[in-house]
């Protein structure tokens, strides 16, 4: 028994190393093996980063958790080194629960850009201060850190560096000091960082959960249980009634099963209200800053949401609605002129729609100057002069990185980060982003994200003999092209013709390694493909069907691999992978264009 | 804190563990490890892995990547059918499959009956063997479990040169 327990400790910190070497050096192993092709234009070696940052003391009151910023930087690679400054934490009289007191130094090895790891802190503005620094990887990173003036009185214990767990810097730091929260309005998040440093270990993600909810779930499994005798005796049995007793324990079987998933599922789910809870004031805040007079309405605040998926929403959500508060609504003076009343109107309503929630923002200010994009996107090289974009083209447009229409820089917003962020975080939710605006009546943000990213529906296709799943969000259409829709391009690429829109064709073999038993395009079947600012058609032997696909991650066993959202149990019992379709579109566009990187690609190549 | 080791320092504790054949050589798992063993299943490859990550499997719904160790370990392929044989561990937290040809015995082995494993120069990847162990006239190599999911381990000089910095980083 003693070897027993000696066997279980042995484990756990293995598995932690293991998880801080396995990304790095499979990635690399990957790289040299395949050689070029998908991974041609990818930063070729992990690196190691100094990360500084010091969130400004009123991030939490515009809503920012520096907390989910971390736990976004620890995503990117292995965390080496956490260095937590508190010097400037006052004595608990003084100490206001709205303002943010800490600092922190972060050691981080990754394969990720320096752009990449600033985008982590992207919706922090002045005066957070981020600074990524590029260690050089031949001095052990543990004498390049700087250690703050005053030594910290509660650092991150420390040991060396190779046996620091990589799960411990991301949760430690909200733990190790009394660090302060303004959100009593969240109780999942208050109830973590209340309790005592000596939680940090077991610092898990919980949720709460109606016990009402719980009891139905145990009621459903006793059915399952009933089923599973009255199937196991009708198979035992000889009887004549046998076959009727098996159909009647399998239907049984089916329901408690399905009404299983739902409730399992509801588990999860959160009302987003905790989200919108938190707008408010930061509208009152921002508002008050710029002298604007602004009516913020919530609505829908009970629809519920994957607590994932509500943790995430919550930096894009926040840009947003600053955004609208900023550019969106006009001076009051302004609004008079133009003949409205002086107090804007900003609503944040959340609702379901047909298996998906939809969030908008909507404000009544100026709208959208879509000459202006034009004139910025054709200055930025995104756009032809010549170019005759459409209202909904030129709105799209906005999401494009490094395009601001800002005349001059705020404190709030219009440095051009943001928007492109706001897309990205939204598509790796699963989820889609729109924008649609009227001059003078004001500007439609909608973000369409589905219930969970547990259970998704897909369109399964076969190339070669491999089955895949495509996100069925993204499947704009698909059909077997004629022979005059395919064109060859510069040599290597090829485009299809679809009404009126010319959409670069992907070869699987060139993103996912396998190639289609058919190599003639109009033999066999392209999908269009949305991947938000293009359109890409991937070439496919065959559509098999539509399916409900459970998304199993990749990196639960593995790891991640770019173009590869996740991992689906087939019907008959194999393995199917779910195509990730922005990085698809990513891989495919870049290894076409990777020469003439400054022509063709919509800017979408920097974001790898 | 090699968490490896513990188990066969001090006393002459007795491990068990599972023999196993590649090509003519006969290595052995820590049985503590060993999960359990599955009979060959249609196996979805993956894009961008290196040759010894023959793809991923469905094991009673998680999705468990298997490592063929002929290809890890340089020997020759040998076709998958009806007879292969994946023996399922746990690597921390993560299951994985490896791919061998035949699966033999459970063996007690003493800590002193395991050598660290020989210094073979850099022609030989020794990254994957915990040590060698010598009973009846057999010789094992013992798997070092915990890195099979680590790099590929192909004997190029390039890729364990690459992989360096990010062992000292991490």
């Amino acid at each position: 028994m003693a070897e027993m327990l000696g066997e279980i400790e042995e484990v756990t910190p293995a598995a932690s190393i293991e998880a801080s070497h396995d990304p790095d050096i499979l990635r690399i192993l990957a790289m040299s093996a395949v050689g070029g092709g998908i991974f041609s234009s990818a930063p070729p070696a992990a690196q190691t980063y100094t990360v500084r940052f010091e969130p400004a003391a009123d991030v939490l009151a515009k809503g920012l958790d520096p907390v989910l910023a971390l736990e976004a930087l620890a995503e990117l690679g292995a965390v080496s080194r956490v260095a937590l400054d508190d010097t400037a934490l006052p004595s608990l009289d003084d100490l206001d629960p709205g303002r943010s007191y800490l600092r922190w130094s972060i050691t981080l090895c990754t394969n990720a850009s320096e752009s990449r790891i600033r985008d982590v802190f992207a919706f922090f503005d002045a005066p957070t201060v981020v600074e990524v620094e590029k260690v050089t990887p031949a001095v052990p990173a543990l004498r390049i850190i700087e250690v703050p003036a005053e030594a910290p009185r509660e650092a991150v214990p420390e040991p060396t560096a190779a046996e620091v767990p990589v799960a411990a810097p991301a949760v430690a730091p909200p733990v190790a000091g009394p660090t302060p929260k303004p959100a009593p309005d969240e109780p999942v998040h208050a109830a973590e960082a209340a309790g005592p440093a000596q939680r940090a270990a077991s610092a898990r993600p919980t949720v709460r959960v109606d016990t009402e909810k719980i009891d139905k779930i145990i009621n459903l499994v006793g059915e399952l249980i009933i089923a599973h005798s009255i199937v196991t005796s009708a198979m035992t049995d000889g009887s004549q009634d046998a076959t009727v007793r098996l159909r009647q324990g399998v239907t049984a079987f089916g329901r408690s099963m399905r009404e299983l998933q739902d409730r399992v599922l509801s588990v999860r789910m959160v009302p987003i209200g905790t989200v919108f809870n938190r707008f408010p004031r930061m509208v009152r805040d921002t508002a008050g800053a710029l002298g604007k007079q602004i009516e913020f309405v919530t609505e829908g605040g009970a629809t519920e949401l994957d607590k994932a998926m509500v943790e995430k929403i919550v930096d894009p959500l926040t840009h947003l609605v600053r955004n609208a508060v900023d550019h969106g609504i006009e001076s009051p003076t302004d609004r008079k002129a133009a003949g409205k009343s002086e107090e804007g109107r900003l609503v944040l309503r959340a609702f379901h729609q047909g298996g998906s929630v939809v969030i908008e923002i909507r404000d009544d200010g100026r709208g959208l100057d879509t000459e202006r994009i034009r004139r910025k996107a054709v200055s930025m090289g995104l756009l032809a002069e010549s170019a005759v974009p459409t209202e909904e083209e030129l709105h799209a447009l906005i999401f494009a990185p490094g395009l601001s229409t800002a005349q001059k820089v705020s404190d709030v917003s219009g440095r051009g980060v943001g928007m492109d962020v706001v897309k990205s975080n939204i598509e790796s939710l699963n989820g889609t982003v729109r924008f649609t605006s009227k001059p003078g009546e004001g500007c439609k943000v909608t973000v369409r994200l589905p219930l969970t990213m547990a259970i998704m529906d897909g369109l399964s296709v076969r190339i070669a003999d491999q089955i895949f799943v495509l996100p069925l969000s993204g499947v704009v259409e698909s059909f077997r092209p004629k022979r005059d829709q395919v064109h060859p391009v510069l040599g290597s690429g090829e485009v299809v013709r679809a009404r009126g829109e010319t959409i670069p064709l992907i070869r699987p073999a060139t993103v996912l390694g396998v190639d289609t038993d058919e190599r003639d395009p109009s033999r066999a079947i392209v999908c269009i493909l949305d991947a938000g600012l293009m359109r890409v058609a991937l070439l496919v032997d065959e559509l098999v069907g539509q399916t409900q696909a459970v998304v199993r991650p990749l990196e639960q066993n593995y790891r991640r691999i770019d173009g590869v959202m996740g991992a689906t149990v087939l019907g008959d019992g194999g393995v199917a992978l779910i195509l990730d379709i922005a990085a698809l579109a990513r891989l495919g566009t870049a290894s076409h264009f990777n020469r003439e990187k400054n022509h063709g690609s919509v800017g979408l190549s920097a974001q790898g | 804190m090699d968490p490896s080791d513990s188990a066969h320092k001090g006393s002459g504790n007795v491990v068990q563990y599972l023999t196993f054949s590649l090509a003519a050589e006969e290595y052995a798992v820590e049985i503590l490890r060993v999960q359990e063993i599955k009979g060959f299943s249609a196996i979805t490859p993956l894009p961008d892995a290196p040759p010894h990550i023959k793809g991923v499997i469905n094991l009673r719904g998680t999705v468990v990547p298997i490592i063929g160790l002929r290809e890890r370990f340089g020997l020759p392929s040998l076709p998958y059918g009806r007879f292969t044989l994946i023996i399922v561990l746990n690597v921390g937290a993560k299951v994985v499959g490896v791919v061998v040809d035949s699966v033999n015995d459970v063996l007690d082995l003493r800590a002193s009956d395991i050598e660290p494993p020989p210094d073979l120069g850099a022609r030989v990847d020794t990254s994957l063997v915990r040590g060698l162990a010598k009973t009846n006239k057999r010789l094992l190599t013992l798997l070092e479990v915990d890195r099979t999911l680590d790099d590929g381990g192909s004997p190029r000089p390039g890729a364990s040169a690459a992989a360096v910095p990010a062992e000292l980083s991490a």
